[in-house]
């Protein structure tokens, strides 16, 4: 599956704008909950609804199994987030959350969970919502000075508060080692 | 079998079958991508939806898109596919009249015979699959979780987030979110 053409860069657009919109320069970090209240989303950890044993529990069964959800209550919009994550895994889920209602998808899918049914979005939706999370964390500007600072993948990770995951996708897809090796 | 249900209308074959051009909506795909692009220029347009200016003007002017070109103005206006094979709102395709329109499309039958098939899956359906349609709604939730699920899992995660809703729903109604 590929991002449709015009994506990368529309996304690379759209995060700098809203990073202006947050009095934020296109190199700071990014606060995921400024983020969500700028976007009038609440953010709710999943342990003030439900206990904290029960996700241990299904924790213990299947480690990542849930990460975090997006539900419509009320015609609002609110993300909860697991609270056994890392701060770094926790800032990427809900960036991919944001990204889905930044980008507006539907939630046209039917997925069922034993027999539950949930409507969600099209695995096409989710490859952009994670493209678009993580040009929302790290910018192309962001990595371009990171990558002259001689930082790699760890270091951008633990500077910006995200996955060294995420920062390894982005420092790798969007060829800015490459860039600054060519000047 | 009641005579009254083998008149109801069948799905056609002929329309809802692979080569149901006619289902098409091309013309709403032309008005939306028109009302979309607002002031932007064909030429703009085209290069944010990520297909030709040629092709954008054609398909603009009520011409059919390929497969590919398609799929990418539907990502661009943001729209499911699927809205532009119903030519009202939504149509939901149930599992019987899929199973009506494969029947119909089986070479091996004749067109009585299929009507007769379907006749009786629609008794069998109408007496059997009510009580297992899910009383629950559909959750509004869009859901990070693993793709693959272990024993176990499902059930556990199903009643987290039912929970999850319910106790959202109340914290919103009481003002406390």
């Amino acid at each position: 599956m590929t991002l449709p053409r015009g994506f990368k860069a529309n996304a690379e657009r759209e995060a700098l704008r809203l990073r202006r919109e947050l009095d934020l320069s296109d190199t700071d970090a990014l606060n995921v909950d400024d983020l969500a209240d700028h976007l009038k989303v609440k953010i709710v950890s999943a342990e003030k609804l439900v206990s904290h044993t029960r996700l241990e529990e299904l924790e213990r069964v299947q480690a990542y199994a849930f990460s975090a959800a997006t539900f419509q209550v009320s015609g609002r919009n609110i993300v909860v987030t697991n609270p056994l994550r890392t701060p770094g895994r926790r800032a990427s889920d809900v960036a991919h959350e944001l990204s889905h209602l930044v980008l507006k998808h539907d939630l046209t899918e039917i997925r069922e969970v034993n027999g539950m049914p949930f409507r969600t979005c099209r695995p096409d939706e989710e490859e952009q919502a994670t493209a678009f999370g993580g040009t929302l964390m790290l910018p192309r500007p962001l990595l371009l000075g990171a990558v002259r600072r001689q930082w790699g993948p760890a270091q951008i990770a633990e500077h910006y508060g995200v996955t060294e995951e995420m920062a390894r996708y982005r420092y790798n897809t969007t060829g800015v080692a490459k860039q600054v090796r060519g000047r | 079998m009641s005579p009254d249900r083998s008149q109801l209308p069948l799905p056609d074959p002929e329309t809802t079958g692979p080569d149901a051009v006619e289902q098409f909506d091309i013309a709403e795909l032309g008005r939306l991508l028109k009302e979309h692009r607002g002031p932007l220029s064909l030429r703009q347009a085209a290069a944010e939806a990520g297909v030709s200016f040629s092709t954008l003007t054609r398909v603009e002017a009520g011409a059919q898109p390929d497969l590919a070109t398609f799929t990418r103005l539907c990502a661009w206006l943001g729209v499911s596919p699927s809205r532009f094979f119903t030519p009202t709102a939504t149509r939901q395709v149930s599992p019987l009249d899929q199973a009506i329109t494969h029947l119909h499309a089986d070479p091996r039958l004749t067109d009585d015979a299929a009507n007769k098939i379907s006749s009786v899956l629609r008794d069998l359906y109408d007496a059997l699959a009510k009580e297992a349609v899910p009383a629950v709604p559909a959750l509004a939730c869009h859901l990070r979780a693993a793709s693959v699920l272990r024993p176990g899992v499902p059930q556990r995660l199903a009643d987290l987030l039912t929970d999850m809703n319910t106790e959202l729903e109340r914290l919103v109604e009481a003002g406390e979110l």
